[in-house]
Parts: structure tokens; C-alpha cells; sequence
């Protein structure tokens, strides 16, 4: 991924901007514990995220979409490249640094059940952050705690129960609320709300709108569902087998995407309308997204690919401002 | 999306939500979005009053089981037992040395309850006797008080029980979370370790350390006044020796635990809250090996 | 049309659990026609599932027991068949498709030998030769490439999608007259969910399977089905031909649903209108319209009795409810 991406500079300033991204996870095997293969789930992803925004990144599953933003927030140690947070190199901090860092930038999970601990009541979940910050005593920090719940739609009344008895919709309301806890400007929401059921998923989505405006927060939204991505985001990311392969505003995206996988992945999202289903073309992808351990050369779509030709088997296509902010790593965009 | 579908129609209610539990009364007036959409499950005053007397003090994870527990009849009495013998090896030689009138033996001369209902006077024209008024559990071939020995033969397997457990336990949970948490040379030097302990007979350890340095510790550690003479020492022996063979496998347990819990979301979710490494540890793992801790520690040892 | 294949009338499937009875589905009566592909929308729940395993008698007893109604098959009550007739019904007559493709397969057999084997359980007088022929020629038809080698290969050596695909194989190998499939690409990527829809819909109708199909997607039903059936605490609360679901929703739930789903074909920055609250909880009694808590349109009679299902005016329509759109 030769090509630098750069600001533009009509736009709001750079936030955070990760070149060259790279996470590899070795597989170990035979006698001596060596490394004798690597999965290369992140590799080599350039994207850049502007104040204020929400990006989404979409993908399949096992595309990368997740351990990118896990690297962003260095929760992952990526193998290779760089990730400039609010002006500092986030791979190079010490232990002790990233951890004061870790107020400014905070995740929400995708599983309600999972990313709550189960022996922590609701005040102390939310408390923990604060706490570990030593934002005020404990009088102070419960107050703060009350707000938190409040602005995210629950009671504090009930801030001495635990996760457990709570829906999936209110647990996520309880993980926003910690993430917010201590005024970070970067929030990487994954996958926050694929676990809800649907009409739960509105709630949280309208929640984490009004959220932004308020908190003047910053979205990194990775997700796998396109419609939701669409819905909530300012630019969109498609991550395929671990590389971006296009990046855009979500309007262009959808109405015009470049990158043939794009066009395959956005022909294959069923409308929930039936006359426009009825008639809709499918392009239909052949085969399956290839092993990381092993990717295709050249660009690694190819292998599916219907416009491929022997370059895209040979040379990987940098991802290059095909339109006006419009990126796209195709050799035959369009 | 329900990918959880299945599991949550059949177990039903246990998945359920509690009703209501988000009331949008106190809700800040910014969000009026949100307030519209939780009018729904608005409660009123009254009826949030009215939850919280029903449900004052919500139910820590080690309270609900505890409430499940004294609801279980069974194990009810299975803890009655336990508490039942306990209580009889602390007190049980004391009252029954006080229980019973002085005895002309014939000899050892007039001897009192205190006498013959220790565990280790003989009486020896009253060898292999059946229960009676005075030897309740009858005699055994040296003609010593049944029970007595039975009350002392109790407390000694409970002290080395919980002394077994106790540095079992201390030392299982804290070499076994180092090694699951950091791996590493930590992780390498407990898994041989480990595979040396099950490889060698346990009991043979045990009869070997017992047989080498009982002597040794009967003469050096009875001195101490915490132990005191009357064999106490080799007791701790033996018990050192016991849980030594036995911390590795707690050790094992923790660790495969510990891995687990490391890759569960909420570790990764207190790392992003800038939680420390040790905060993790105490407050997030060791909670909650809680279970498995109790489960291995009541599992028989292959001794 | 010729008269129905099933006939669902009044089921009511408890769960008899710690906390109280389930009532995971209560009252529900919905008809499925020779080669109509129904689908079952609702939330985790909502007893969408409960119902389909009830069709196939596969509710685990305890906790769950069928407690009420009849399910008409060809015009015989399943819940009065034994065991034996059970098992010839299943497989020959009704298959079935699971969520988890993963835990589906046996892993330890090819799975040639696994659609094979399912051929000849009910086709006793075939040859293992024609069973196998059977099962290449239904891995092709599923669109597993090279079907002849691949008969040969073990599930671990197929990906999700193509798993499903086996499922689908196996499923309607015996040519049955209803498919039930739950959430059968819950589990699965876009791309690969349309792998699994074209041949799923394609077969049945080439074969002319009824399909009754459970999904929470509204765009998977769009695309599938013919007829739908919104359920909702375990009622059906809407039951209409596919168009009229999506131009003409007559349940308060049903517009609900379909406000609260971001869509491909929105325009920016236009907001959801989520629904609020929570669904109900089953183990309490619920007075009047389960969904009247969340309801914009409850009326006090709402909250005090239950609405049946009632024609709306628009031909097949029908919805639960007194004051319908």
C-alpha cells in the first residue's frame, strides 16, 4: 500500500491516522514451538479518521474489521505501520503512557453478556473507569455515575444491581455509559449492536447519535451489517481479507461503489421490500473468502473477482483516490 | 440479533428481562427521544417504591447461590452433617471427659472420666469391649475409649484437611493466575513441574517425607508452641507434604481457568478502562475462579 | 390452490421452568398451502422457533410440553403419532435446517455418506449405489462444485455456507412436502446468505417444497417469501401475503418493526424510530395485548382484553389487534 492518504484539508482535522497497519498472529507448531505460519488478519490497512465523524468499517467475518480497531486502540499489538492518535504515535508509547492515553480513546463491546463482569453491580462497572483515573472521591465518582446512567436512558435507581438482571439492549446501555465515562474523543464501537434483537437495535443506534452530538464524540463503527453502517455513518471502510479496499463517504459508497467486492456485497443485502426484491440482480460471489494464513497474490480478491485479469494476480492495487475522496484499491474500478 | 434465539425459548425466563427496569422519570430532558421511546416501560413512583421494598438489597452472585443452597435440601443436610462433625472433633473430647463418675480400676487405681475417656489410656483388663455406659463406643484390643479416639482421629483428618486446603488453595491460585495471565517462563516451569508431581506416586512422597524427616521434625518443631508435642509436628508434616503434591493440579485448574477468562470480553473491556494489570488480576480473575476453586478443591486427590 | 399441507390450530407450547410457566407459544393457528413459502418473523422470543420444533415434535420434555392444539399434517394430527410414525414422518415428510451449520453435520462421516444415509432410511429397497448417486446428484443441485469429489469429503472441509448447503441436501434428499428452516443464515455473511437463499427457494420451488421459514431479517423475507406471519410473545399478532406486510402493515408491531430497521435503500441522515421498551415477560400473565405496554396506539381496552386475529380489509390480512392501521 504504497499510496499515502492524505487529509483533505477542506474537511475537519485528523483524529486519528493509521498507515500501513499490519497484525499478524503466529500459528505455532512442531517440536521446538516455532512460528510456521502466520494468520495475516490486518494487513496493511491505511484509513484515516476525522474529528467528529462516525467511520464505519465494514466486512465479513474474518475480514480484519475487528482486530483493526482493536490495533487502533492498541488492545492487539499490531506487528507493523502506525497509528497517530491526537498527535501521538500510539505504538511507540510505554505501558504507563498508553494507559493515561486510555481516556481518551474507549471501545463498546459487541456482546451485552460478555463485557460486563458478572461479579461488578452496575454502579461499579461504570465506576471502574473513573476510578481508575482518580476522578474525585467516592461521593463525587457516585455522582458522576448517576449522570452517566441518566444521559444513556437508565434509572440509577438500579445502579446496585447487577448485569445479569438486565436485557442485552440495557447491558449495552450500561457499556456506552462506561465508555463515556471518562470524555474520550475516539469511541470504537464493535459490533455494538448485532447482538440486540432488531428493534432493540434502534434504540442503541439513536442513543449513540445523540450521543455524538452531545459528548462531541468520534466513531470508529465496525460493523458487518451494511444497512446499519449506512445508517450511522459519515464515511464508510470495506475491509476485505484484511485490507481496505475502499473508502468513502456512505452516500458514494452506496450509490456508486468502485471496488467489485463492494458491488457484490452490496447487491447481496436483501431490501425489506419486497417489489424492489423482486427485482434486484444478485451478483452472486463464487467460493469463499480465501484462509488469511494463505492469501491470493496481488490483489486478493482476485480469485472471485469477475473482472480479473492476469495484473491482479501479480500487482496489489494501492488503495488511490479514484474520485474526489472517493479510495478504492481495484485495478478496474467502476 | 438472535443467534441466542433457541437457548432463550427453551430455558425461557431465566433470559427474560426484568420488566421495566429503564424508567425514563429521571431521564435528563435532552434526551426526549429516548423518554418517548421508554414511556412504554414507565413505571410510576409508587411502583418503583414499591419494586425496591420487594427487592431491597439486589443479590451478589455469591449471595444467589448461597440462597440456592439453603433451598436445596439435600445439601442442607449434607452441610448439617459437616458442621455436625466438626463441632464434635473441637468440643467432643472435652464434654464427654467431663461425662461419667470415677472408675475403680483395677489397675491403674480410682481414675476419673478424664482419664479413662482420653483417646490414649489403656485400660487393659477391658480389652475389645462393646458399648457400655462407660466406654460408649465400646473399647478397642488395648482397651482404649472408642469414641475418644474416634472424636481425635476426626480432628486430626480436619486439621490436615484444612491445612492441606489452605496452602493448596493459596498457593494453586497464585502461581496457577501468574501462569495464565503473563505464560511465559512462569507457564513452562509449572507445566513440568506439574507433569514431575503427577508422574511420581503421591503416596509414596507423602510415606517417604514422613518416614525421612518425622523424626526430625518430632524433635525441632514441637518446641514451637503453636504445634506442641504429641505427634502435632509430624501432623505437619504430613500435611505440608499433602498439599504439596496437591497444589499443582489446583494450580492447573486456576490456569486453564485463567486462560479462559482472559479472553473473555469484559477482561479486555476493564484493560480499555485503563484498569492496571494487578487491578485485573484481583478484581476481575480471582472473583471469579471462585467456582472452579471450590469445585477442585472438593475433587478426591489420586493419592 | 389445493387444500392445506399444515394446519396449526390453537398450539400452545409451555415451558414449565423454576420460575414459572412459558408460555413460549400461546394460541397460535397459522395454515401453510402445498409449495408456499411462509415466513416466521419476530425478536429472540417472541416463540418463533418453539414453534417450528413444535411442528417437527422436537420440544424437549421437560421442560417444554405441547399442552394444547393440533397440528394437521396432510390431514393427520402430528401430536397424536408415535414415536415410530415420527420418525417416517421426519426426513420423508418434514425436514428440517438448523441455525449452526457447524453442529448439524456429523463430523465424522463423509457427507455423501450422511445424505445417503438419510436417503435410505426411508427408501429401504435402494442400493447404495443409487444412494449415493442420490446424494452427488443433490450436492450438485445445492451447487456444491464438483460434487462428485466432494460427496467424498468431510464436513471440516467445507465452509459455513457450503455446510448449509449440505444441510439443505440432506433436508430435501427424500423429496419432502415441508422444509422448515430456522434462521438458517443467522450464522452466515451476506454473500454467502444469498448462496444459501437462491438454492434453498430455487429447489423448493423446482421440487415444489412448502417452506415455512423462521428469520428475524425483513430483508430475507422480502426476498422469500410469500406469505408472513409477525410473531410477537408468542402470538401471531399479523399474518398477511408478503406485499401487503411491507406496503400495508396493519399491527402497530409490524410498523414498528419496519421503522426500527436501518435500510439499504434510505436516504441519509433519516432516523429510526426505535420501539420502546422491552418485550414482555412470559412466565407472567399477560392482561390484554401483550404488545399494548409498548404500544403508541393503546387504548384502555388494550390493556384488557386480548384482540384476535381479524380480517383488515385488504384480502388475506389479518391482525391482532383493535385499532390496526
Amino acid at each position: 500500500m504504497a499510496q499515502e492518504i492524505t487529509t483533505p484539508a477542506t474537511t475537519g482535522t485528523t483524529l486519528v491516522d493509521v498507515k500501513g497497519l499490519k497484525v499478524h498472529f503466529p500459528i505455532k507448531g512442531g517440536i521446538f514451538n516455532r512460528t510456521v505460519a502466520n494468520v495475516k488478519a490486518v494487513d496493511g490497512v491505511d484509513m484515516f479518521i476525522q474529528r467528529g465523524e462516525t467511520l464505519g468499517l465494514v466486512g465479513e467475518s474474518g475480514c480484519g474489521k475487528s482486530t483493526t480497531g482493536r490495533a487502533i486502540l492498541q488492545l492487539v499489538k499490531p506487528t507493523e505501520g502506525s497509528v497517530v492518535f491526537e498527535g501521538d504515535e500510539l505504538t511507540k508509547l510505554s505501558p504507563g503512557a498508553l494507559r493515561q492515553k486510555r481516556a481518551r480513546m474507549q471501545m463498546v463491546f459487541q456482546d451485552p453478556f460478555g463485557s460486563l463482569d458478572p461479579r461488578f453491580s452496575v454502579g461499579e462497572l461504570v465506576a471502574e473507569p473513573l476510578k481508575n483515573f482518580n476522578r474525585g472521591n467516592a461521593k463525587e465518582i457516585e455522582e458522576q455515575v448517576a449522570d452517566l446512567l441518566r444521559v444513556v436512558g437508565l434509572n440509577p435507581f438500579f445502579m446496585n444491581r447487577f448485569a445479569h438482571e438486565f436485557s442485552g439492549g440495557q447491558r449495552q446501555r450500561i457499556g456506552i455509559a462506561r465508555a463515556l465515562a471518562l470524555r474520550p474523543s475516539l469511541v470504537v464501537a464493535d459490533e455494538p449492536v448485532s447482538a440486540l434483537d432488531v428493534s432493540i437495535q434502534a434504540q442503541v443506534l439513536n442513543l449513540l447519535q445523540d450521543l455524538q452530538g452531545k459528548f462531541g464524540l468520534t466513531y470508529l463503527f465496525v460493523a458487518h451489517n451494511l444497512s446499519v453502517v449506512k445508517h450511522i455513518s459519515d464515511r464508510v471502510a470495506v475491509m476485505y481479507l484484511g485490507r481496505v479496499v475502499e473508502l468513502s463517504k456512505s452516500v458514494e459508497m452506496y450509490e456508486m461503489p468502485l471496488h467489485p467486492y463492494t458491488q457484490a456485497l452490496l447487491s447481496a443485502i436483501p431490501v425489506p421490500d419486497p417489489e424492489i426484491e423482486s427485482k434486484r440482480k444478485r451478483i452472486i460471489l463464487e467460493g469463499d473468502v480465501p484462509s488469511p494464513v494463505n492469501p491470493p497474490s496481488g490483489c486478493n480478491f482476485h480469485p472471485r473477482c469477475w473482472k480479473a485479469q492476469a495484473v491482479c494476480r501479480e500487482v496489489i492495487p494501492p488503495l488511490e483516490e479514484k474520485q474526489y475522496n472517493h479510495y478504492a484499491a481495484c485495478h478496474f474500478p467502476g | 440479533m438472535d443467534t441466542k434465539d433457541k437457548n432463550q425459548e427453551i430455558t425461557g425466563h431465566e433470559y427474560m428481562p426484568p420488566d421495566s427496569v429503564v424508567s425514563p422519570l429521571q431521564l435528563d430532558p435532552d434526551l426526549t427521544v429516548l423518554a418517548e421511546n421508554d414511556l412504554a416501560t414507565a413505571l410510576s413512583e409508587n411502583e418503583l417504591k414499591e419494586l425496591a421494598e420487594k427487592k431491597e438489597k439486589p443479590a451478589t452472585p455469591l449471595q444467589d447461590s448461597l440462597r440456592r443452597l439453603r433451598r436445596d435440601k439435600r445439601a442442607m443436610a449434607s452441610v448439617g452433617v459437616i458442621g455436625f462433625l466438626v463441632l464434635l472433633a473441637i468440643f467432643g473430647p472435652f464434654i464427654y471427659q467431663h461425662i461419667g463418675g470415677p472408675y475403680d480400676s483395677a489397675l491403674n487405681g480410682t481414675i476419673s472420666p478424664q482419664v479413662y475417656h482420653s483417646y490414649y489410656h489403656q485400660e487393659l483388663d477391658r480389652q475389645d469391649e462393646g458399648p457400655s455406659a462407660q466406654y460408649w463406643l465400646g473399647t478397642d484390643d488395648l482397651g482404649r475409649d472408642l469414641l475418644a479416639r474416634l472424636m481425635q482421629g476426626l480432628l486430626i483428618s480436619i486439621s490436615i484437611a484444612v491445612l492441606v486446603e489452605v496452602v493448596d488453595i493459596t498457593l494453586g491460585i497464585l502461581i496457577g493466575v501468574l501462569a495464565g495471565f503473563h505464560g511465559g517462563w512462569i507457564d513452562q516451569v509449572l507445566a513440568r513441574f506439574t507433569d514431575i508431581i503427577f508422574a511420581f506416586p503421591g503416596l509414596l512422597f507423602i510415606i517417604l517425607v514422613a518416614g525421612i524427616f518425622g523424626a526430625w521434625a518430632d524433635t525441632h518443631l514441637s518446641g514451637i508452641p503453636i504445634i506442641g508435642a504429641n505427634g502435632n509436628a509430624r501432623l505437619l508434616l504430613v500435611s505440608l507434604a499433602l498439599a504439596f503434591v496437591a497444589w499443582p493440579l489446583m494450580a492447573r485448574y486456576v490456569r486453564g481457568q485463567t486462560l479462559q477468562l482472559k479472553e473473555q470480553q469484559f477482561i479486555e473491556a476493564a484493560r480499555t478502562a485503563g484498569t492496571s494489570d494487578t487491578r485485573i488480576i484481583l478484581r476481575h480473575i480471582v472473583p471469579n475462579l471462585f467456582s472452579i476453586v471450590v469445585v477442585a478443591a472438593t475433587l478426591a486427590r489420586c493419592l | 390452490m389445493a387444500e392445506n399441507l399444515l394446519e396449526v390450530n390453537n398450539l400452545k407450547t409451555y415451558f414449565f421452568t423454576r420460575s414459572g410457566v412459558v408460555k413460549a407459544v400461546d394460541d397460535v393457528s397459522f395454515v401453510i398451502k402445498p409449495s408456499q413459502t411462509l415466513g416466521i418473523v419476530g425478536e429472540s422470543g417472541c416463540g418463533k422457533s418453539v414453534t417450528a420444533l413444535s411442528i417437527m415434535r422436537l420440544i424437549a420434555t421437560p421442560p417444554g410440553k405441547i399442552v394444547g392444539g393440533e397440528i394437521n399434517f396432510n390431514g393427520e394430527n402430528i401430536l397424536e403419532k408415535n414415536l415410530d410414525e415420527l420418525t417416517d414422518l421426519r426426513g420423508s415428510q418434514i425436514s428440517m435446517i438448523f441455525q449452526d451449520p457447524m453442529t448439524s453435520l456429523n463430523p465424522v462421516f463423509t457427507v455423501g455418506y450422511q445424505i445417503a444415509e438419510t436417503v435410505k432410511r426411508h427408501h429401504k429397497d435402494m442400493s447404495n449405489d443409487q444412494a449415493w448417486k442420490r446424494s452427488v446428484e443433490m450436492l450438485d443441485l445445492v451447487r456444491i462444485p464438483d460434487a462428485k469429489k466432494r460427496a467424498k469429503s468431510y464436513p471440516h472441509e467445507f465452509s459455513g455456507g457450503m455446510r448449509q448447503r449440505v444441510m439443505i441436501a440432506i433436508a430435501l434428499a427424500c423429496n419432502p412436502k415441508l422444509l422448515v428452516a430456522d434462521e438458517p443464515t443467522t450464522a452466515l455473511d451476506v454473500t454467502i446468505q444469498a448462496q444459501v437463499l437462491e438454492p434453498m427457494s430455487g429447489l423448493s420451488k423446482e421440487f415444489g417444497t412448502a417452506v415455512m421459514l423462521i428469520t428475524h431479517d425483513l430483508g430475507v423475507v422480502a426476498g422469500t417469501c410469500q406469505h408472513v406471519n409477525v410473531m410477537y410473545a408468542g402470538h401471531v399478532v399479523e399474518s398477511a401475503p408478503v406485499k401487503q406486510i411491507f406496503a400495508t402493515p396493519a399491527h402497530p408491531y409490524t410498523v414498528g418493526l419496519l421503522r426500527s430497521i436501518p435500510r439499504m435503500d434510505e436516504k441519509h441522515g433519516s432516523s429510526l424510530t426505535p420501539i420502546g421498551g422491552q418485550p414482555p415477560d412470559l412466565s407472567r400473565e399477560i392482561i390484554g395485548c401483550p404488545y399494548a405496554p409498548r404500544c403508541p396506539k393503546v387504548q384502555n381496552r388494550c390493556r384488557q382484553e386480548r384482540p384476535e386475529l381479524k380480517p383488515v380489509g385488504r384480502g388475506e390480512q389479518v391482525a391482532a389487534c383493535f385499532y390496526p392501521d
